[in-house]
């Protein structure tokens, strides 16, 4: 699953970035690296972009780009509730 | 007097401007980086024997420079020639900014880190060992909180002490299999005589690793190219195998934040986490229903706030100005001089002086959008609109700024990376109307407009510039730059409080430069609508009308025919001629030769509009009645007319300083031509529409 099919406030562990070009240098300096907890705090009106946050630092990007980045879900709480969450 | 020169280098929003600002018995500042537009402040400060030079390198995430921006600071950092680096670093998101720290280390100036906003980690608990910090990177540490004027003059004492002590230059150390082939790359660098330094020669050898393309274009041109080319294409593979990530860089990156992380864990204690102030204010203000109604609230709110507080002192500016002119008049004796400044320049000057109310307000409502970190919010509400629009979400920042001043907003569209979303956002950035457009506006509106709706009206002229922009903006992008926008990833700040003093300070500023601007440049522009306007005596015109006078008998008779007689010379000024010439361009949208003349000298400065109308409706005024612009305004200015120089006001060519400004931005001959012609036609294509409908609809 990818960091644009969180549900908001879930937190996931960042598995791999894809092809970002530069923009993948720019989110490694804000702190997304492999291994990092990500965790989605919301979305913009019409579901982008979204806001994420790694450690203290919230970060807004697009959906398609956050697509590109693979993510482990760790928060177990809202995927009972929620719908495809889990895959 | 020794000078030590240093280089504040930092993240964006870190408070580097706030620490500059509160180091005490500092002298500010403000110029441009060289060739570049880009805001350059520095301070100076004495100390000893030493005379400490400053400088406020724009904010920055690393050496991978990202936007225009970030190039300028990195260029800086690179070329220019310091003895020391201050950088600045975020309390609150230590383990980042350390990253940046360690790029900084790796080139081996001498350094001293600032950790700032302590006290916003202390009131949540935490706390930092500055002890710590300092064994494990080798360099001084100073904790510093800009808000509370803690620790700031400390750094000043450490960069004497630092440029003083003679102890070896710091160095960071990377993994062994880094270190190693580090090692080869300066074997080869060694090669070479511009590389015989070694501490310089490392830098470069990190630098290639961090495929640093700057790096990259310097050793392009010289012998050892071959052999390093081939060697470093053998290290890339070997270390990508080893590490098995796609680029070295990431493997930097990932070394560095694996070692800031350690540093982060020895000497800093963690604050307790809980819902943050900022969490819960952007639980509502960027809502996904409710955050675009606010924004536009928030918007309309500066808008009447404008119009309305800022009408308050108006009167009594303008009767300051009208018993200023009346002193003039009585103190003074009769002829040109008298003339040229109780006519000319103080009517002038005051008709300007008046509107700086407005100005303020608008001014501080848009540096506190800023300041307070929801400027950020509305690039994120907005994206999604934006995009439609084919532009980003960050595009949205120079865009308000330019309700402000059209110029700092050509500078701030520099955080767009994107060459083509940067040249579109700087074309229709003009359509957001900025505050010197407000006199005119408010002139007109007051004149022909309800009070009661004046705050509406205002807000919708500026909406309305800004829906125009979004529009060209979409033209230009499906016309004539094909291609997505570039990506957005901005970072979401905290909301801050901002502080007093920062805000007192940009308000003083702005009401210093705007004072000086309309006691100079616009009193000499005035002074020569005066000089036009007033020459040259036509003989004939004054003997006819003198004998004409002496024959009627009544009163007002002979008021009707001075009038005339002043109408008549005013026709026959230089100015007047001028006038007569372009009238056929402007009849058509129902102007006048006078407004003609005014929106034409509007092009130098747009204050200039409304002390030209003053001046040029000021003659023949021999009826009590029309005593103000305003009134002067009403009885022989149409109501459709009006709204057709509001229109054209609104789209055509900024002022001058601003259209230099775009010039110096942007170096393609093609774009310059097109920004001096398009805005105009435009203006004069939908001033003539809106002025036949109105016609129509017969008013
Ligand atoms: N609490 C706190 N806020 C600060 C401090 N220093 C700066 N700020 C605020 O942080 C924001 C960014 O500061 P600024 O000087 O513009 O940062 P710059 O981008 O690095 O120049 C402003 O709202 C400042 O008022 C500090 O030491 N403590
Ligand atoms: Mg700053």
């Amino acid at each position: 699953m990818t960091l644009a099919d969180l549900q908001e406030k879930q937190k996931a562990i960042v598995k791999s970035i894809g092809d970002l070009g530069e923009l993948k240098t720019r989110l490694m300096e804000l702190g997304v690296l492999c291994g990092e907890p990500v965790q989605l705090v919301r979305r913009a009106p019409w579901g982008d972009p979204i806001e994420i946050r790694v450690e203290d630092t919230f970060i807004a990007l697009r959906r398609a780009d956050a697509a590109k980045i693979e993510v482990e879900p760790i928060s177990q709480l809202r995927v009972r509730k929620g719908r495809g969450a889990k895959r | 007097m020794k000078k030590i020169r240093v280089a504040l280098a930092g993240q964006p929003n870190v408070g580097k401007s706030s620490i500059i600002n509160s180091v005490t018995g500092a002298r500010l500042h403000v110029g441009n980086f060289s060739g570049v537009t880009v805001e350059k402040k520095e301070v100076f400060i004495e100390r000893g024997d030493y005379e400490i030079e400053i400088i406020d390198l724009p904010g920055i995430y690393s050496l991978n420079a990202y936007t225009p921006e970030e190039h300028v600071a990195k260029k800086y950092l690179y070329e220019e020639d310091y003895d020391l680096i201050v950088n600045v670093v975020d309390a609150n998101t230590l383990a980042r900014n350390l990253i940046f720290t360690m790029q900084l280390m790796d080139m081996q100036k001498k350094m001293i880190l600032v950790v700032n906003m302590i006290d916003e980690v202390e009131k949540q608990g935490g706390s930092i060992d500055k002890g710590k910090l300092e064994e494990l990177l080798g360099i001084p540490v100073i904790l510093t909180s800009a808000k509370e004027h803690r620790g700031v003059d400390e750094i000043i004492d450490q960069i004497v002490a630092t440029h003083e002590s003679d102890k070896p230059k710091n160095k960071l150390y990377y993994d062994q299999r880094i270190e190693e082939q580090i090692d080869k790359i300066v074997k080869v660098l060694h090669k070479s005589p511009h590389f015989k330094d070694p501490e310089y020669a490392r830098f470069i050898a990190i630098r290639l690793l961090d495929r640093d393309e700057d790096i990259y274009k310097i050793i392009h041109d010289l012998p050892i190219f071959i052999e390093l080319h081939e060697l470093l294409g053998k290290i890339y593979r070997e270390l990508e195998l080893e590490y098995d990530e796609e680029s070295t860089s990431d493997i930097l990156s990932d070394e560095r934040y694996a070692l800031s992380k350690a540093l982060v864990m020895e000497a800093v204690k963690k604050p307790e986490v809980k819902v943050s102030l900022t969490d819960r204010l952007d639980r509502l203000l960027i809502h996904p229903v409710f955050g675009l109604p606010i924004f536009l609230f928030f918007m309309w709110l500066l808008f009447q706030l404008t119009f309305e507080v800022g009408s308050i002192p108006m009167d009594m500016i303008d009767a300051a100005f009208t018993e200023i002119s009346n002193v003039v008049k009585a103190t003074l004796p009769d002829g040109a001089v008298q003339s040229v400044l109780a006519d000319g320049v103080i009517p002038a000057v005051g008709s300007i002086i008046m509107f700086l109310p407005n100005i303020l307000i608008l001014f501080l409502g848009i540096n506190l959008l800023e300041q307070t970190g929801y400027m950020a919010r509305t690039a994120f509400l907005l994206d999604g609109f934006m995009k439609k629009f084919g532009l980003q979400g960050k595009a949205f920042i120079p865009l308000v700024s330019g309700f402000g001043c059209t110029v700092p907003a050509y500078m701030a569209a520099r955080t767009l990376k994107n060459p083509t979303d940067r040249i579109i956002t700087m074309l229709v950035l003009g359509f957001m109307s900025c505050s010197a457009r407000l006199p005119v506006y408010v002139l007109l509106i007051g004149a022909f407009f309800p009070t009661a709706h004046a705050g509406n009206i205002l807000f919708i002229i500026y909406i309305s510039g800004a829906i125009l922009g979004l529009i060209v903006a979409k033209i230009l992008r499906t016309v004539l730059f094909k291609g997505e926008p570039e990506p957005f990833v901005m970072e979401m700040p905290p909301y801050r409080f901002p502080s007093m003093k920062a805000l007192g300070m940009e308000l003083w500023i702005k009401t210093k430069l705007f004072i000086k601007k309309a006691g100079t440049f616009i009193a000499g522009a005035s002074m020569i609508i005066w000089f036009l306007s007033s020459y040259p005596h036509s003989g004939t015109i004054e003997e006819s009308y003198t004998r004409k006078i002496e024959a009627v008998q009544s009163e007002e008779a002979k008021a009707a025919l001075e009038n005339e007689m002043a109408a008549k010379a005013l026709e026959n000024s230089y100015l007047g001629r001028i006038g007569k010439t372009i009238e056929p361009f402007f009849s058509p949208i129902g102007f006048d030769w006078r407004m003609s003349v005014a929106v034409v000298a509007g092009l130098a400065a747009k204050e200039v509009v409304v002390s030209t109308l003053a001046t040029l409706y000021a003659v023949g005024d021999a009826d009590e009645r029309s005593n103000t612009l305003i009134q002067r305004l009403r009885d022989n200015v149409t109501f459709k007319a009006a709204i057709a120089m509001i229109v054209i006001i609104m789209i055509y060519s900024p002022c001058i300083a601003a259209m230099s400004t775009f010039w110096a931005e942007v170096p393609q001959w093609a774009w310059r031509g097109f920004y001096l012609v398009y805005p105009n036609v435009l203006a004069w294509l939908m001033a003539f529409g809106i002025y036949r409908l109105l016609d129509m609809m017969g008013y």
